[in-house]
């Protein structure tokens, strides 16, 4: 899938969709990836692994991550260029609204 | 260039695997291939020690991951959705490497299709022959009038020999490789009915065992989680399910607090079995059968601990409903339709005085009833699940 179709399918990313795409910056196992969106949202966010599994299951076949397995022959999960691509997208809008929410607590808004 | 015609090299990848090493180790380096013409093409250069990994993606993709690029692994050569992969370092030093499940999901396909055609052949051999056959029998005049078109029969009969010796020979080695790649060691990608025999071999029962049956709790799954949950609640500890998902087996104790999923997938690979596992998710069934890839996950949790979530959000879990709904619909529909149109003749039949078979329309009628029944759960499980995650999230 090109970039173009990921942006329109992906943005605005669901909170559980961005968190497992970001710790994707580097290969993590599923369960990793549960640890460690607990771990960066202070334990507020604990995902449930069926969630993650058919989150990721989505983003392997639309080229957003790569799979491919350890030494264990236990599968690891990494974001590719596409997926990156997607990310910054959605930050550059993450930070659009952090803007506007830092406005409006100042009172300039 | 060296050419080399392997008709056969996508049924033992493993094999190939180590014939490109050995090309590789007399000096044939993989160029390209062809997966339609199955012809390999080599260069001649000095004895090299490489390894390979043959790897099927259908993912949109198609990107190594940048981790196996920086581990020495290159795209050696591809064709269509098959990759083979090359790592010039020593082989012991490998330690990460492409997955083998685009594999293994690509074979089951295969060997579906020759499954059926082997089918489809059998029937058309048999006919045949017993059509030659009775008409030998019969009276040999009339059967047989010497012509030069027989020449096409025969043609078309040694044809249908060849395709079926041909889809015996690619059953069987499929078969064979996907067991081979399931059960291997290093390469092994577990099969949840192995990983259910091996969970229950770990508990084993003390005391009488309960048994309860269970008939199509996939088109409710939600009740059979309900189901389970409360039968824990008063004590009764499932330990097994049969390879059908028909008997459960229960054992009497305390009563404890455990959540249960049944959850669905198309293909269960390595990976679906990991994330749960180590999420503390223990399967206690795994259905084997093409269509329904059915697996029950349970985990138990403390009095005062809120019960773990196996879909965190709505959104999956409703995806999850949706595509088991539209997968029964798809199989029980056109059933439902041949019924419908069969039982309307029958009707019109006994409207019109004519004799219709008591039994067979009874029979008509229930198999109506029971298949608009599939059809009608699975929706309706699809609606509850759809109402619990509005009313949770108002």
């Amino acid at each position: 899938m090109d970039i173009e179709k990921v942006l329109k399918k992906y943005v605005p990313m669901t909170e559980t969709a961005f968190y497992i795409l970001l710790s994707l910056a580097k290969p993590r196992h599923g369960y990793g990836i549960v640890k460690h969106v607990e771990e960066i949202s202070n334990g507020r966010l604990r995902l449930g692994s069926g969630t993650v599994y058919g989150t990721l299951t989505k983003m392997q076949k639309d080229g957003v991550i790569v799979l491919f397995s350890d030494e264990e022959r236990k599968t690891l999960y990494e974001m590719t260029d596409v997926g990156k691509n997607l990310l910054e997208t959605e930050i550059v809008r993450l930070k659009e609204l952090n803007d506007n929410a830092v406005k409006y607590e100042e009172g300039s808004l | 260039m060296k050419k080399v015609f392997q008709p056969f090299w996508s049924y033992d990848i493993l094999k190939t695997e180590r014939w490109l090493s050995q090309m590789a180790e007399a000096g044939y380096l993989l160029q390209k291939f062809n997966r339609m013409t199955r012809c390999f093409y080599f260069t001649k250069s000095i004895s090299t020690t490489l390894t390979y990994r043959i790897s099927f993606d259908k993912s949109s993709a198609g990107v190594m991951s940048s981790t196996l690029r920086n581990a020495g692994w290159s795209t050696a050569a591809s064709s269509g959705h098959w990759k083979v992969a090359v790592n010039a370092n020593s082989p012991e030093s490998i330690q990460t490497s492409p997955v083998r499940e685009g594999i293994l999901k690509h074979n089951r396909v295969i060997f579906y299709i020759f499954l059926a055609l082997l089918g489809y052949l059998s029937v058309v051999l048999v006919a045949g022959i017993s059509g030659i056959g009775s008409s030998w029998l019969q009276d040999g005049s009339d059967g047989f009038v010497p012509s030069p078109w027989w020449i096409l029969t025969f043609f078309f009969f040694a044809l249908v020999a060849l395709l079926l010796v041909l889809s015996v020979y690619s059953v069987n080695r499929i078969s064979k490789t996907n067991k081979e790649l399931s059960a291997g060691a290093p390469d092994a990608v577990p099969s949840p009915s192995r990983w259910t025999s091996k969970n229950a071999e770990n508990s084993k029962p003390y005391g009488q065992p309960i048994r309860k049956i269970k008939v199509g709790w996939m088109y409710a799954p939600d009740k059979l989680e309900k189901w389970l949950e409360g039968m824990e609640a008063r004590g009764y500890h499932l330990y097994r399910v049969d390879s059908l998902g028909i008997i459960f087996y229960f054992v009497k104790g305390e009563p404890w607090k455990v959540r249960y999923q049944a959850d669905y997938q198309r293909n269960i690979d390595r990976g679906y079995l990991n994330i749960h596992e180590d999420a503390g998710w223990k399967i206690m069934f795994g259905s084997s059968s093409t269509f329904d890839k059915w697996t029950i996950w349970s985990q138990q949790y403390s009095e005062n601990a809120e019960a773990p979530q196996f879909y965190s959000e709505g959104s999956t879990h409703l995806q999850h409903a949706r595509r088991v709904a539209i997968l029964y619909t798809a199989i029980f529909l056109p059933v439902l339709a041949i019924h419908a149109f069969n039982l309307s003749w029958m009707i019109r039949g006994v409207l019109s005085n004519t004799s219709v078979s008591v039994v067979s329309l009874a029979i008509y009628i229930l198999s109506f009833i029971l298949f608009g029944s599939f059809i009608y759960r699975i929706w309706a499980y699809y609606m509850r699940l759809k109402r619990t995650y509005v009313y949770r999230t108002n």
